[in-house]
């Protein structure tokens, strides 16, 4: 292999490229990256939830359990989810982006129906079915990322023109996208921006017309969340509350300084497990958007770049696939998936660390949540399904024999040796 | 083209070098094509001149291979152009390629994040930590617990209770969410003020809507109620509202004891200060140390586990026994209530003293007062015992009678011819309380008749120096050394400001103002031998281990002779014979020695009396000493008739509680006449 062709080797564009990562560079690589990283980030979250979540539940009137059990009842939802996800094949999922879009923006509608609309902390984009509620924006970045994949990446060639750039992907996600906004949830919004620039960007659309598109979308959104009459106020003062002087500690940036309280207590190596105090109902949101200050109380630097690292790990497994898989609808709907997810893990990140301004969006998969737990599993698990399909890797994961055998092997081996 | 390439992956899919040759040749034939806004990107002069340097390629494949190649290479080193039909605006950017620049947007994040959380979780953490941890510290300060005073057989005439002061939070309970919650009646609780009266109304004893009423507003302390008790502060306590009912642990003073010595004890104020009788007097002792409870606390006011403490505890304070008998208290109050009812008497005292130690089993005003009472101020009067002072009247005699006996001027059966006016050298005449023939008496029978005119008699050879030191040696016109508040001395004025009546006039008890503590004294100290003990209410001090620590006292001093002070009670004995002045103040099976007084108050332009009796017994081996008073007694302005009845009570009553061997039988009465 390349290996022996010199010390240019390296640059040369053999299949050896990165010769330095020897067999981690294989062609389950993405696979085990994918299903390690979301695997640790969701039972991490469990944990997380749990121990942020116990002094409110009691304080409450509930069981020191219920948002856990709460939580937990959406993994084991989440998980026959996920793993049907990893089974279907790439045609199903492009079957499935017309009508899911259907589905999507009827969903999102429903968020206007004042019949099914509810309203949860200023954003009116839930709605409720009975007892069940959801958040159909989740449903919806799911859903835009397979149809983006499909729409962009059936014209791909093509995508150098303006024309078949435009249509029909940006209308279809430009109404949606409309839609969130209609709800006045900026950060749901905010991702799912992210998330169809992700979209466009890699699969190809003329940077110009990129410029043009989030320049306007941009302005739009300025205009709608900065300057709109009624929360004008609230979103300049917690701008300015995360970049100036901290001016109102019981009110705007309160929630932001005691993020930074909990990071601070927790140090080099954190307070222990379940020993944080900002989770004694100091910090607001501390099972949910801000679940990561917990984090970095409870287990310090190292939770918090521990979490960090394993956000890193899903980025660079989807960039793989996106890199190594031959077909431009995974490559572009992988793109999606990497910028909603990483891109929302790096939003909810920069957040509680102060780097931005407080904008509510859930840590993804370590975060209390339903649908968006659901739908994340569920995205994850489709990229899973792409990992699978990657260059060799069906092959290399058909090889290896069934999960009982494998997990009989190391037990029998282990006994054989005694 | 897409589905041409995957299909051409998965066919020779099984290697990878030929998978990803595939993916790079497209990307190749795409750039080499023309790929306008790849090569604007990429062609820096940078890269410029590394094209003249390679060689190999197509110039602009090489230039952007390169430029890529370090964060790994796209690879597709071989281009080919089997592909990629020329499109007129020029075919998509590569989606690797476009994929690396989130990689490298996504690194720049990373490495911001990293180098935040280095700063805020290493270099600010200590201070951020400390910031935190300053702003959860709650400062309670913990009240210490008053101490008791008890009687001198520990029962309890004060002790502190566990209250609390149930409040209420407005501005919290504007965002009480009444959640999954169910009040005792299981109906779900409501949000707001609505809710926690919901829950509270039941506990507290309101209704619902009253209370609600008071929980609204915009307030963050409304005091709910006050001296709740432990048990219904446990129930509030198990509806978990501390965040918006905080509650407050206080203490309440109670009296079990009632009316028994209820001046006496004293009462405290709000504040658990001592603010009359041993409480005030005693404050030092009784009054702890209020500890400071320093903890960490969640945002709703519970207390961290773990959490960082910094407490000091409360001191709690000592219990203070009392000299006091609990039960003859009782019967002294008991007796004196009885006599100001039955004689009219505008109110009255009784003291009892043990003369051996100088510790008083009872202080007792008439009238019930009883501290737990707040709503009269009776309790702030205090014990009249030493507030209210008077002439001593015929008992003053006792200590003209010692100063006689003891300068050797006269002898017990010094006889005197007593008429019922008496004119001094001096030209002053004194008279007796009733007119009556000239008697011949001795100098028992002038103390026994108490007669004015003949004590003035012994007085002429007794010097008024000499008649003002014994006063002073008996106790007069000083502090009694008991410490209660208000107390007031007496007065004895010095010799040089005596005038010519007053020089007899103190002889027989006027002129001079004393309390009853001090007249109680007089006889004690001849009860005691002559030697006067300071009067004392404090046994002793319990620290909080409970040890008694007993209080340190004077040493006695001798006033008079053993032999003058046992001829004198000689004498008093005469007093309740049948010829004497106090017949009713004879105690069945013990012999009695004492003196009857009635003196004259000036006040509101018209004169009134003090009726007394004061008496020792048993006369053969004394044990206690009772003095009785009334004032403005309506039945009888005499002693011997209204007060003596009042001690035969009190003093039989104490000498069978203690256990007093009854006495031998009298000797020899002295004669009274001759």
């Amino acid at each position: 292999m390349a290996v022996t062709t010199g010390p240019r080797a390296p640059r040369t564009d053999r299949g050896g490229q990165r010769p330095w990562l020897g067999q981690w560079n294989s062609s389950v690589t993405s696979y085990y990256l994918l299903v390690g990283a979301s695997g640790l980030l969701l039972v991490f979250g469990l944990v997380m939830v749990l121990s942020s979540s116990t002094v409110t539940s009691i304080a409450d009137g509930e069981s020191p359990y219920a948002e856990f059990l709460r939580q937990g009842q959406f993994v084991l939802l989440g998980l026959p989810v996920m793993l049907v996800a990893t089974r279907l094949p790439v045609r199903v999922y492009k079957a499935l982006a017309w009508p899911g879009l259907f589905v999507a923006v009827a969903l999102q509608s429903l968020t206007f129906v004042p019949a099914f609309a509810l309203s949860k902390g200023g954003n009116t984009g839930w709605i409720g079915f009975g007892s069940f509620t959801m958040q159909p924006a989740e449903v919806g970045k799911l859903v835009l990322a397979v149809w983006l994949g499909t729409v962009l990446g059936r014209k791909h060639h093509l995508l150098g023109s303006w024309k078949h750039a435009f249509l029909p992907a940006v209308p279809g996600a430009g109404l949606l996208l409309v839609l969130v906004l209609g709800g006045r949830d900026l950060g749901t919004a905010m991702i799912v921006a992210a998330l169809v620039a992700g979209a466009f960007w890699v699969a190809g659309a003329p940077a110009k017309m990129l410029a043009v598109l989030g320049g306007s979308a941009a302005t739009v959104v300025l205009y709608l969340f900065l300057f709109s009459a009624s929360h004008g106020g609230n979103r300049l003062n917690r701008i300015s509350a995360a970049y100036g002087e901290c001016t109102d500690v019981q009110g705007t940036c309160y929630q932001a300084l005691h993020g930074m309280y909990g990071l601070g207590t927790g140090g080099l190596f954190g307070v222990g497990l379940g020993a944080s105090r900002e989770k004694w109902k100091y910090l607001p949101e501390a099972h949910n958007d801000f679940v990561y200050a917990i984090i970095g109380e409870e287990l310090g630097l190292f939770g918090t770049l521990m979490v960090l690292m394993l956000f890193v790990v899903l980025g660079v497994a989807m960039s793989r696939v996106v890199r190594r898989h031959p077909d431009p609808f995974v490559k572009v709907t992988t793109a999606a998936v990497g910028c909603w997810v990483v891109g929302q893990a790096f939003l909810n990140i920069g957040v509680v660390i102060g780097v931005l301004p407080v904008i509510g969006v859930p840590l993804p998969l370590v975060s209390a949540g339903g649908s968006a737990l659901v739908t994340t599993m569920a995205a994850l698990g489709m990229v899973i399904s792409f990992a699978r399909t990657e260059p060799g890797a069906e092959q290399a994961l058909a090889a290896r024999g069934s999960a009982v055998r494998r997990s009989l092997a190391v037990v029998g081996r282990g006994r054989g040796r005694r | 083209m897409s589905k041409a390439a995957g299909r051409s992956a998965t066919v020779d899919g099984a290697s990878r070098k030929t998978a990803s040759r595939a993916g790079s040749g497209r990307a190749g034939s795409g750039r080499a094509g023309s790929g306008k806004a790849a090569s604007r990107r990429t062609a820096s002069p940078k890269v410029a001149s590394r094209r003249k340097a390679s060689g190999t390629g197509g110039s602009r494949t090489s230039a952007v291979r390169q430029a890529v190649s370090r964060s790994g290479g796209i690879g597709g080193g071989v281009v080919r152009r089997r592909q990629g039909p020329p499109q007129p605006p020029g075919p998509p950017a590569s989606p690797e390629r476009r994929q690396r620049w989130l990689l490298v947007i996504a690194t720049l994040v990373v490495v911001v994040f990293v180098a935040r959380l280095v700063q805020v979780q290493v270099f600010e953490g200590p201070a951020l930590a400390a910031t935190a941890l300053e702003n959860r510290m709650a400062t309670v300060v913990v009240p210490a617990h008053r101490g008791q005073i008890t009687d001198r057989d520990g029962v309890v005439l004060a002790t502190s209770v566990d209250r609390y002061t149930v409040a209420a939070d407005q501005q919290a309970i504007q965002t009480f969410r009444g959640g999954s919650r169910v009040d005792a009646e299981g109906e779900p609780v409501e949000d707001g003020a609505l809710g926690v009266a919901q829950l509270l109304a039941p506990i507290l004893g309101t209704t619902k809507a009253e209370l609600a009423a008071q929980l609204n507003g915009d307030r963050r302390y409304v005091v709910l109620a006050r001296n709740v008790e432990p048990e219904t502060q446990r129930k509030i306590r198990e509806l978990r509202l501390q965040a918006y009912v905080p509650m407050e642990l206080t203490s309440k003073r109670t009296y079990p004891s009632g009316t028994v010595a209820g001046p006496l004890v004293g009462f405290v104020d709000a504040d658990q200060v001592g603010q009359g009788g041993i409480e005030r007097a005693y404050d030092d002792v009784l009054a702890g140390k209020a500890g400071v409870d320093r903890y960490e606390r969640s945002r709703d006011g519970v207390r961290i586990p773990g959490g960082a403490e910094d407490s000091t505890p409360a001191q709690p304070g000592g219990d203070v026994v009392l000299t006091i008998d609990h039960d003859i208290q009782w019967k002294a109050e008991d007796s004196i209530d009885e006599a100001v009812a039955r004689t009219g008497a505008s109110y009255g005292i009784v003291v009892v003293e043990d003369l051996r130690t100088g510790e008083l089993m009872a202080i007792a005003d008439s009238g019930d007062v009883d501290p737990n009472d707040r709503t009269s101020a009776n309790v702030a009067k205090g014990s009249r015992a030493v507030q209210d002072t008077f002439e001593p009247g015929s008992t003053g005699k006792v200590i003209t009678m010692a100063a006689a006996l003891e300068t050797g001027a006269w002898q017990p059966d010094s006889q005197f011819t007593v008429p019922d006016r008496f004119t001094t050298p001096n030209g002053q005449t004194f008279r007796d309380s009733h007119d009556h023939p000239v008697q011949q008496l001795t100098l028992a029978g002038i103390l026994a008749h108490s007669s004015n005119s003949g004590t003035v008699q012994v007085a002429e050879k007794i010097p008024p120096q000499v008649q003002y030191d014994y006063l002073k040696k008996f106790g007069l016109g000083e502090s009694t050394g008991l410490d209660l508040p208000g107390e007031s001395r007496g007065t004895v004025h010095p010799v040089d400001r005596w005038d010519a009546r007053t020089r007899y006039a103190v002889t027989f008890g006027q002129a001079l103002t004393v309390n009853a503590m001090q007249a109680t004294s007089v006889f004690s100290t001849i009860g005691n031998g002559g030697v006067r003990l300071q009067p004392t209410l404090l046994k002793g001090t319990r620290t909080a281990d409970g040890e008694l620590e007993p209080v340190e006292r004077p040493e006695g001093t001798r006033v008079v002779s053993e032999e003058t002070a046992a001829s004198l009670l000689h004498m008093m004995e005469e007093v309740t014979s049948e010829e004497g002045t106090a017949v009713g103040a004879q105690v069945p099976g013990y012999r009695v020695a004492g003196k009857t007084g009635t003196a004259q108050i000036f006040e509101g332009g018209g004169v009134t009396y003090m009726a007394s009796f004061i008496g020792v017994a048993p006369a053969d081996d004394p044990r206690f000493t009772v003095s009785v008073f009334l004032k403005s007694p309506k039945t009888s302005i005499f002693g011997g008739v209204v007060a003596a009845p009042v001690f035969r009570d009190v003093m039989g009553f104490a000498l069978q509680k203690e256990g007093v061997p009854p006495s031998s039988p009298a000797g020899e009465p002295l004669p009274l006449e001759w």
